[in-house]
This record gives C-alpha cells, structure tokens and sequence, in this order.
C-alpha cells in the first residue's frame, strides 16, 4: 500500500525537486510531508513540487503541503509550485490559495525564483 | 453586472469548496476502512483541515470515549506538533464542561469575553490558535482540533466555521469507531497469545470442515505425529478428513463425525495416532461453536496428549500387581497353613493311634490327611487365577462340614486354650455350597476366634458355633469371648486387609469375605472390646 518515497533530486546545497506521481490524496499525503520535513532539517531551503504527473490533488494533499510551508519561509525558503494542470490550477484557486502559494509554470522558472 | 459574477462566482466557489471537502471526507471514510491505523487517521484529519482551509498549523486530540483511564492522544503539524496536549485537554483542572457549551467551531477571540478560567488563559497565551473545534459524540466531548492562523492570514469567515464543524461532526463517530477497533486488535491479539500457549492443540475447521486455524501446540502435534510431513501452508483449508488422515491418524474422522452426531461437548478417550513406534494418546473434544443462528457453524477439535500419563498409569499398574502379588503370598501362606495345621494334626492323631494300636482310628485320621491334602491340591490349583475363586457348588450340609472342620482344630495346639461348644440344628435344609470354601470359612473364623481368646490370657476361652434355619436362610453362628474389637476395626474387617494380630497379614477374612459373597450370603458383626465378637453368617436358600 505505502510506495516507498516521490522521486527527488538535490540540485543544489540549497535546492531540491520533488516529484509527484498520479495522485496526491490521504494514501500518500505523509510521504510528502515526511520528504519536505526531511529536506528541511538537511538544511534545504527551497523544495520545489513537479506536478507534471499530477492527476487528482485532494484537500489531503494540499494539506500536506501546507503544513510545511511556514518551516522553509522560517529559514528564507519557499515551497514553489511547477508544471501543475489547469485542474490543480483550479483546485488552488477554490480553496483560496492562489494569493498564498508560489507557483511557476516550468521547472526552469521554478528553479530560477529560488534564491 | 460585474457585482452579480461576483457573487455566482463566489456561490460557485463555495459549493466547490464544499466538494473537495466531501470528497475529503470520502477519502477519510475509505482510508479508515481498509487501513484503521489509529496515528495515521489523525494525521490524515490534519491535512484535510489544513488543505482545506489553508492552514499551515493544527493539531487534534481525542480520548477514548470508553476509557477514562486512558490519556488523550495527540497528532499535530508544524507549529503544533510538539504541542504538549496536557496543558490543554488532559490535565484535571481543566473545564472541560465549559467547552461543551460550545458544541460548534468557534473562534478562540470569542473567549475573551467568556468564563475566565485557567483554560482560556491558557488557550489565549497560544498566540497562534485561532479556531477550535470541539469533537462532540453524544453529550460527551472526546476531542478537540484547533486550528492556527490562515497561511494568508486573513479571518476566517463564517461559513468557513460551519464548514470546520461539518467536518468534524462527519469524523467523530470514525474515531470513536476506531477506539473500539483498536480494542479489539488489543482482544483479538491477547486471545491470539493465549491460544498460542494453550497445551492443547486447538483446530478450527469453517462449516465445510475446512482447517482455518490451527494454535502452535496443533502444528506441533502434527509435525510430531507425520514426523515433519505436514507443512503449515499446505495444510491450511484442507478438509477435516485430509487433516486427520487414516495414513496418521487411523479411525479419527468416523469417531469425529460419531461424536458431533451424538451431541455436544463430550469426548474421545485414548484415541491413538502416529505409526509404528512414534504412537502416541490423546482424548479428543470436538465442538461446534456457532456464528449465527442458521449455517452449521465453525467446528473445534481440540487434542489433549496424554501419552506420558498414560505410561504412568501403565507403570501404576504394574506396581499395584507386584503389590498384590506380594500380598497374594501372603494370602496363600495364610490359607495354607491352615491346611498344613490340620495335616500335622492328623499325622499327629494317626501317630497316637499307631501307638495305641488303634488301627480304624489310624485309618480314619489318615483318611482325613489325605482328603485335606485334596482340598490342598485344590486350592493352590485354583491359584492360577487368583482374582476368583473357583467355585463348585454342590447340596450339602452344612452341619457335616462344621463337624469336619471341628474335628480337626480341636487338636490342635492353638485350640488348647478354648472351650468349643456345638449347637447345630439338625434336619435344616441343604444348600448349594461349596464345601472347600466353606471350610476355609470356618478354619478362618475359628482361627481368629481362637487367637482372640489367645491375646486375653486371663479368661478361659469359649468359642460358640450355632447353625439354625428359617424358610428363607440359614444362619451360622460364631461367637468367641475374645478380646473383641475396636468399632473402627469391625468396619473395616472385610474391606481391607486389616488385622491387629502382631503376626498376623489381615488376608484370612478378605477371602471369607470372598466366600461369603460366592454364596450370596452376609454377614453380621457384633463386637466388644472386652467381652467378645459374634459373627452371623446368613445364607440365603435358593
């Protein structure tokens, strides 16, 4: 039931992208988070979320998220948002979260507003 | 016109927003069902609240409504996941009836202006929580989630409230649910252990008698019995006559089978299995224990192994033969000296005469020696089967065997003492006796008697002996004026082997008890210490 972690990769001392599978929801909600805290305590300070592959985004899911975010703003991070559909583009914007989340359109221009 | 889209569009938003969270809600319902980890659910709980309404920190703490003993348990995220719960939820001083008034999602500001107890001071000093929301099933409050302040941090409205309190009211009845699941994973687990470390094997076969659970005791019988054979994985869902297979387990499903027809909770006693060598005991129960009021139900058997107490009772066995072979000599030695006495008597009778050149007295004696070295021959003939006593009735007269026995004994050195005084009844009818035993009856009365006038030097011995008969019985009457016995001695007297005689084996009166019985006769004791014992002997007519 539990896949092991989200692929990722460590770009920088400073960087690293995260990428989701199909679904984001309850089942795997806690793998995220433990990835973001995780990366967090090595020091990270910008966790950059791929949802190229992202199909179905649940409350749970944005939750997990969420629940990191104030960790890297602490340190004069961010969680930045890249490649989302238009559904989960959607999906941001009914639960209010378009002024709150950072989100770029590709990967690129993820990485470059991480500084 | 731009106002009305607006407001569509926020319409249109919140219904959204009420989707995602039923959609949350459904996911939490799934999530619970397949997957009831307590932690994991609480987690899950937190990140819909957090998704849901864009809130970086909260945490939940629920108690179990069942337990008052057990501590509320905790799960929070960012800023209030090393929350310590106590200082909210758990200590004793707080009011908890206070938040009962509140049976909704309420913002914390809104305390200010309400009771102010500890509770609220405390609640006020967090800085960051903003909202709680109380978890209420029935009247009972089992949790609360508080909720810190928006990522965007702007209020939270009212509608937001409503939505946060339909939420929880939906989640409550699953974690009181999950209270009891986790009780009984914990029942479940400990009746496991127990059954686990049961010296019985237990199997459990379902209604088509198919093996679905079998304890560590069973699998290793069966290891033990089809010497490693049977395989754990294998032997799951196999049929009741698979498990109990005729290879191993001979005759075991029939005596099954026979013993649910014939009802419930009874037993197989020494059921054998295993070849060869390796057998092996057991007594079998089997059961049928059911599930609901149709269907055949579950079927338990459950194996005892008694091997080794068998072979304890086995060596028991052997020991009290042994025993009783000893005490058999004893018995035999007893009767046959008897025998002898009378022999050396009539030796001793046919010596005088010879003397006396009285030759039809020397004949007659003679006569008598040889006829009790028969009954000699007789008796230890009849010893190859010690546990009966040959019996060869015949009619007799019982008078005429008393006379026989007296002739004899009153030479002898141990009647020296003693007075014997006759009263036989003529003309009483004959009985179907056996005349052997009979004598051994009387020898071994008169004996005792005689050393019962023998232990009380003082008095001078009388030993009575009486037959009369009425139309059902004939009774035999001895009497000494004896030392007597004590009441608990005269109890006991055909029950064990007892005797008070410093020489004596107590054997003699357990074979006249033998005797007695043979003949379906009883016998009355009458004694005194001091003055004497009186045993009456009834016979019945046939």
């Amino acid at each position: 039931m539990d896949q092991s972690t989200f692929q990722q990769f460590v770009l920088s001392d400073t960087v690293i992208v995260i990428h989701t599978e199909r679904m984001l929801d309850n089942n795997n909600a806690h793998i995220m988070a433990e990835q973001l805290s995780e990366a967090r305590k090595k020091g990270l300070k910008f966790a950059i979320i791929d949802m190229e592959k992202l199909d179905f985004l649940s409350s749970a899911g944005v939750g997990s998220i969420l629940g990191s975010i104030e960790d890297f703003r602490e340190m004069g991070g961010d969680i930045v948002i890249c490649n989302a559909s238009t559904t989960i583009l959607h999906i941001f914007k009914v639960l209010d979260l378009g002024d709150y989340l950072k989100v770029m359109n590709t990967q690129e221009e993820a990485i470059k507003s991480c500084k | 016109m731009a106002a009305t889209n607006t407001i569509e569009k926020l319409d249109d938003q919140h219904l959204e927003k009420q989707v995602l969270a039923l959609d949350a809600l459904s996911e939490l319902t799934r999530q619970f069902a397949a997957k009831p980890d307590f932690q994991e659910l609480l987690i899950s709980i937190l990140y819909t609240y957090s998704g849901q309404f864009g809130v970086g920190s909260c945490f939940i703490t629920v108690r179990n409504p069942h337990s008052k003993s057990e501590k509320p348990v905790f799960a929070g995220i960012s800023k209030f996941k090393d929350f310590k719960t106590f200082e909210l939820f758990g200590a004793p001083e707080i009011d908890a009836n206070y938040l009962l008034k509140k049976t909704k999602a309420y913002r914390v500001e809104d305390l200010r202006d309400e009771i102010k107890s500890d509770f609220t001071a405390r609640i006020l000093e967090i800085g960051n929580l903003k909202v709680l929301v109380p978890l209420i099933h029935g009247d009972k409050l089992v949790g609360l989630i508080g909720v810190g302040d928006k990522l965007k941090v702007s209020p939270y409205s009212d509608s937001e409230l409503e939505l946060m309190s339909s939420i929880a009211s939906a989640i409550t009845p699953l974690l009181v649910n999950s209270f009891l699941f986790k009780e009984i994973a914990a029942l479940s687990n400990w009746y496991h252990e127990i059954i686990n470390n049961v010296k019985q094997g237990v199997f459990v076969f379902d209604e088509n008698r198919k093996l679905t659970g079998i304890n560590q005791a069973g699998t290793d019988i069966m290891i033990r019995i089809t010497d490693g054979e049977f395989n754990k994985s294998t032997i799951s869902n196999q049929r009741l006559e698979s498990v109990f297979s005729e290879k191993y387990f001979q005759g075991w499903h029939n005596r099954i089978l026979d013993l649910l027809s014939n009802g419930e909770g009874q037993s197989i006693e020494n059921a054998i299995a295993g070849r060869s060598e390796l057998k092996q005991i057991f007594n079998i129960r089997a059961t049928v224990v059911k599930k609901n009021r149709s269907g055949k139900g579950d079927l338990i058997v459950t194996l005892d192994e008694i091997t080794e107490q068998k072979q304890n009772e086995e060596r028991m066995f052997d020991l009290e033969r042994l025993a009783d072979k000893g005490l058999m000599a004893a018995s035999i030695s007893h009767e046959l000296n008897n025998f002898l006495g009378i022999i050396l008597a009539g030796v001793e009778l046919t010596h005088a005469a010879v003397e006396r050149n009285q030759n039809d007295n020397a004949v007659a004696s003679l006569e008598k020696v040889k006829s009790n070295v028969s009954k000699m021959i007789r008796y230890t003939a009849g010893l190859m089967d010690y546990s009966r006593l040959d019996t060869n009735k015949e009619s007799a007269d019982i008078n005429e065997i008393i006379e026989d026995v007296l002739s004899f004994l009153v030479v002898q050195r141990r009647f020296k003492g003693c007075k014997i005084k006759s009263q036989l009844t003529g003309g009483i009818s004959k009985l179907e006796l056996d005349t052997d035993q009979i004598s051994q009856l009387l020898l071994n009365l008169l004996n005792n008697a005689a050393d019962a006038i023998a232990e009380d030097k003082q008095k001078s011995g009388i030993i009575e002996i009486s037959t009369s008969g009425d139309d059902k019985s004939i009774l035999l009457t001895i009497t000494d004026n004896g030392n007597g016995m004590k009441p608990e001695v005269k109890e006991n007297l055909f029950k064990k082997q007892l005797t008070t005689k410093k020489t004596g084996h107590g054997f003699g009166l357990v074979t006249c008890g033998k005797i007695i019985n043979n003949h379906s006769g009883t016998v009355e004791i009458k004694s005194q210490v001091g003055s004497g014992t009186t045993f009456d002997i009834r016979f019945p007519k046939q």
